[in-house]
């Protein structure tokens, strides 16, 4: 029996959502939350939760879902692009990843 | 090849990484040369020219309001500041922005993120390497002319630590301005700022011991590129190096390494979801 190539165990992915601010940071907002004593209020989300399955060799898998599932963000997991924010993933092999179209074009 | 991806705690500074993907180095590098001169009548000459006329301002501004050059030739004297000071000045707009201008790839794929800063710093050090034909040029002008005295043997010693501590600062400080900037984009308008601020706080144009405020001396010896510039020019002038301010000025290049560097592994891991 041999090894999968990808184990995932126990995968999550946090984002915190803020309210009442634009949806940019920006200094001045970060300096003046620091005096301001009225909360920001802010929620977390999970973009993937506990996720855990394992690909053998010679397996082809499709992740489907809908608008915000989460696919994305796993494969940006898995390609190292973002760290998790919990769990653990084991590779044994390359990953080669293309994530959506116009990778590598510079704007001149 | 086994590994695993975890959550993001340890801090390393993943040389072996780093020595894995060094062929991105180059073409980071390559691709930012090109593209810095595409589309100019001038080309590659922009690197040379751009000093050359600073050198001509400065030399006639120092000689208008005889500001002190230590004894040298004005040309010599500001266009040795000017070399390095180039190298800071691009290296820090390029790194600083890199981040941003590269969010694009940050996005996509994965490679260690210290390459971008680095490479942008090495862009500017090619810069350099064209200026500093035209600066061996005056030199030997100068030498033949019998009007500066030049030690060889510590010119060539002297020159790569003149640029290891320029470079090191220039990326400590723009790595921490490309991290910073990712996150808050207010740096993009902090550092054209910082740029010409710095020019006036670096002893280009006039000698340090130009003042004669000690503490004022201090104040400078704070600056990297102090110590650089200074260095550089003990080969061919006269001046009396003083050690003690060389000494700040290295340990502040080297305080701005470190503390560059710690910030752009601790926050990296999180470029991709701020980009």
């Amino acid at each position: 029996m041999m090894k999968p190539i990808l184990e995932i165990k126990n995968v999550s992915k946090k984002f915190r959502i803020q309210h009442n601010v634009q949806p940019y940071l920006s200094l001045r907002d970060s300096l003046s939350s620091v005096f301001k004593r009225e909360k920001m209020t802010s929620e977390e989300f999970y973009a993937i939760k506990d996720l855990s399955f394992n690909v053998e060799k010679g397996q082809s898998i499709g992740i489907i879902g809908r608008n915000g599932a989460g696919k994305s963000t796993l494969l940006k997991i898995l390609s190292k692009i973002t760290p998790p924010s919990a769990g653990s993933i084991i590779s044994r092999g390359n990953i080669a990843s293309l994530l959506e179209v116009g990778t590598g074009f510079h704007q001149n | 090849m086994e590994y695993e991806i975890k959550p993001h705690e340890k801090l390393s500074l993943g040389i072996k990484e780093l020595w894995q993907y060094r062929e991105l180095f180059f073409f980071f590098t390559w691709r930012d040369i090109k593209v810095k001169y595409k589309q100019t009548v001038l080309g590659f000459a922009w690197a040379v020219l751009q000093p050359i006329i600073m050198m001509f301002i400065f030399s006639a501004v120092g000689q208008a309001f005889n500001i002190p050059n230590e004894g040298l030739p004005r040309p010599l004297f500001s266009y040795s500041g000017l070399l390095l000071w180039n190298i800071f000045s691009s290296g820090l707009a390029n790194a600083g922005n890199s981040m941003v201008t590269n969010a694009n790839i940050i996005k996509k794929i994965y490679f260690p993120r210290l390459i971008i800063p680095i490479s942008a710093v090495l862009v500017s050090l090619f810069d350099f390497v064209m200026a500093f034909v035209v600066f061996i040029g005056m030199l030997a002008y100068y030498l033949l002319r019998g009007e500066v005295h030049i030690n060889p043997v510590s010119f060539i010693l002297v020159l790569p630590v003149s640029l290891f501590i320029t470079a090191i600062a220039t990326f400590g400080i723009g790595s921490l301005l490309a991290s910073l900037n990712i996150k808050y984009r207010d740096f993009r308008y902090v550092i054209p700022f910082m740029i010409s601020a710095l020019l006036f706080l670096t002893p280009v144009m006039y000698p340090i011991s130009g003042t004669h405020f000690v503490w004022a001396k201090y104040l400078f010896a704070l600056n990297p590129l102090y110590s650089a510039i200074e260095l550089l020019r003990s080969t061919f002038s006269n001046s009396t190096l003083h050690i003690y301010l060389v000494l700040i000025s290295l340990g502040s290049s080297f305080v701005f390494f470190i503390s560059g560097l710690y910030y752009f592994r601790k926050t990296e891991a999180y470029f991709a979801d701020l980009a």
